[in-house]
């Protein structure tokens, strides 16, 4: 089994700042209140809810017990850092994340009977996917979100991409794909029972696959 | 706000429970998916780690 953490830079702990050590020295729990329960770290299918600006892989002592969105373990050490998650690899997580929300959007405004919104927002999502132009995307998410004032959840997505657009320039990449799995969790009309659960999954196998981690990350 | 969420005001009603190792895990992962979405959140608790580590140390200085 494999196992990543996030630090942010300087291999600091995401929300103690404990220090990590990068010599493959083993950092036992207790080091701080906040990680008295244990270290913490990522399956493959945790690591959309923790992204931050480092990505490592590390080995964990046993007995490693899971949680919904996390394992914790007694101990762990820093086996090597997934250089593939930089700056630009946020930036285009960033970007595949706007995508999807986009794309529920789309989804969501056919479902609500406004077949010309959905067309139009959907020649934006070609549109920007060539171009990268937010300006445009916002322009018509806003329109979408006028146009769809009567239908709740159809307004609200679009809204939620306005949202998004004006986050990209300012916000981390965890901001993204948090109100990605938001806008699924509010589509009307879906094929799974968790929408959230099912949108983090397509951001774990979106990292997996990009970062290369099936090959040991 | 969902159950997949919380927003600025509860995350910092929490702070004070998550600094003292305090929260429920469900809690403490929602504040902590706060914080790396919220840059101002995480500022706030960086602050108030960094005001708490001095006080200690002139506390056992002292």
């Amino acid at each position: 089994m494999h196992y990543w953490k996030f630090l942010r830079s300087g291999g600091l702990g995401p929300f103690t700042g404990h220090p990590w050590s990068s010599d493959g020295r083993w950092i036992e729990a207790g080091a701080s209140r906040q990680c008295s329960a244990g270290i913490h770290a990522c399956r493959a299918g945790d690591l959309p809810y923790w992204t931050t600006d480092e990505l490592w892989k590390i080995e964990l002592a046993e007995p490693v017990v899971a949680g919904r969105c996390k394992v914790v373990s007694p101990s762990g050490r820093l086996v090597a850092r997934v250089q593939a998650w930089d700056g630009a690899t946020a930036e285009r997580f960033k970007h595949a994340c706007l995508d999807r929300i986009a794309h529920h959007a789309t989804a969501e405004l056919g479902d609500a009977g406004l077949p010309a919104a959905a067309l139009r927002l959907g020649d934006a999502r070609a549109h920007f996917a060539e171009t990268r132009d937010l300006e445009a995307m916002r322009s018509v998410a806003e329109r979408c979100a006028a146009t769809s004032l009567g239908k709740r959840q159809a307004n609200l997505i679009s809204m939620l991409l306005v949202d998004a657009v004006d986050s990209m320039a300012v916000y981390p990449a965890a901001m993204l794909s948090h109100i990605a799995a938001h806008a699924a969790d509010k589509r009307t009309r879906v094929d799974t029972q968790d929408p959230y659960e099912a949108e983090r999954r397509w951001q774990a196998q979106w990292l997996h696959r990009t970062l290369g981690l099936a090959a040991g990350g | 706000m969902s159950p997949h969420a919380i927003d600025c005001a509860r995350a910092s009603r929490l702070l004070g429970a998550w600094h003292d190792g305090e929260l429920p895990e469900d809690d403490r992962d929602l504040f902590e998916q706060h914080l790396l979405i919220c840059p101002t959140c995480l500022h706030l608790k960086d602050n108030l780690q960094v005001a708490l580590a001095a006080f200690r140390r002139v506390a056992e200085g002292g």
